[in-house]
């Protein structure tokens, strides 16, 4: 009688002490402000750069653009053909994109993919133009951007900053940022 | 011999229930150890993020300052370049140095520093040191930086530049 109770008793001891660790498990394993803090600074860098890019002015063909307003000029063809240094308003706002980037988000060593895309009505997507293509954190090149095979791998900010173009569709200028999941 | 044997029986019974209370106090007290450690290391960490978010508020505190802010709406977050340029003057070493506004900013920001970098424009590449509170003894800090971009508008020429904060919070180093 007297050994199963005891029995009993060390049996209760291990569930307790499961018990405890689990309930420990739990406390430790849910806190998760790391990523909602990873995301929370991800997304004010994304958000205020894409937002104040695209606000911010070049100067083409001897006039002052917004970068929202040469990208739908440049979107209905009402561009002029060249900004006056012998570069297209494309060539222009590439140029300025990648300058920019290279000296913050790349220098900063995040791993971003930068695009600028036209929005079909339809909903499908393009890029809006070929003298516009995708910019990446040159350091990243290989394995590390935010290419298909890398995605599931990786957790991806994504912001977007959209421009209507009267019935046509609109543009997207994105910037993506990937980074290691932790 | 009977009562020979009785109290051996009893010494083994005695050492038996001695030895488990050892190994459950041995089990407590890794238990113990364990979640002290585990809980110190998440409060360091919960620590470490809230200054990181507190930077992130400070760089959005600095924008959002009325003293620094765009007198028309230009679309998103927006300094006016005249009074950058003046409220840099006042917080800076230099001649436009103002002792009051310097105490007044130093309430607001403690130990920080915050730096405006032109990006596009005519200013493109250029630093504007705003707001120098940085540790004598850095060593007693722990730095949290942050990047928020914003636009510059200089209502004389009517130009409107892409430039980003770069805000470093100071916070006193948790001892023990």
């Amino acid at each position: 009688m007297r050994r199963a109770q005891a029995e009993i008793i060390g049996l209760l001891l291990i569930v307790v002490l499961i018990a405890i660790g689990f309930l420990l498990y739990i406390r430790f394993s849910s806190s998760g402000s790391g990523s909602t803090k990873a995301a929370f600074e991800q997304n004010q860098m994304g958000q205020t750069f894409v937002n104040s890019l695209v606000l911010a002015q070049v100067t083409c063909d001897g006039r002052l653009y917004q970068v929202r307003d040469l990208l739908r000029d440049v979107a209905t063809g009402t561009a002029p053909d060249t900004c006056g240094d012998g570069r297209t308003p494309e060539r222009l706002l590439n140029a300025t994109f990648s300058d920019v980037l290279d000296g913050t988000l790349g220098a900063w060593g995040v791993n971003y993919r930068f695009l600028v895309l036209r929005t079909l009505p339809d909903g499908s997507e393009e890029p809006l133009s070929a003298a516009l293509p995708e910019l990446r954190n040159a350091q990243y090149a290989g394995t590390g951007t935010c290419d298909a095979t890398y995605r599931p791998r990786v957790a991806i900010g994504r912001t977007v900053r959209p421009l209507g173009l009267a019935g046509a569709g609109e543009i997207e200028v994105r910037l993506e940022e990937c980074r290691e999941k932790t | 011999m009977a009562t020979q044997g009785r109290g051996r029986d009893a010494q083994l019974a005695f050492g038996e229930t001695l030895m488990v209370i050892m190994v459950l106090v041995f089990l407590i007290g890794i238990g113990m150890v364990f979640y002290y450690s585990a809980s110190r290391s998440s409060l360091n960490t919960e620590l470490q993020h809230r200054e990181d978010v507190q930077a992130v508020l400070l760089a959005q505190r600095v924008l959002s300052m009325p003293e620094v802010a765009c007198d028309r709406y230009a679309g998103g977050s927006c300094i006016d370049s005249l009074k950058l340029a003046a409220l840099a003057r006042m917080l800076g070493p230099g001649a436009g140095h103002d002792a009051a506004a310097w105490t007044t900013y130093y309430g607001r920001f403690a130990e920080a520093a915050i730096t405006v970098r032109y990006l596009t424009g005519a200013q493109a590449g250029q630093r504007l040191p705003l707001y120098d509170a940085t540790p004598k003894d850095p060593g007693n800090f722990t730095a949290q930086q942050q990047f928020i971009f914003t636009t510059i508008y200089d209502p004389v020429a009517d130009e409107q530049d892409l430039a980003y904060l770069n805000v470093t919070r100071y916070a006193r180093r948790q001892t023990g």
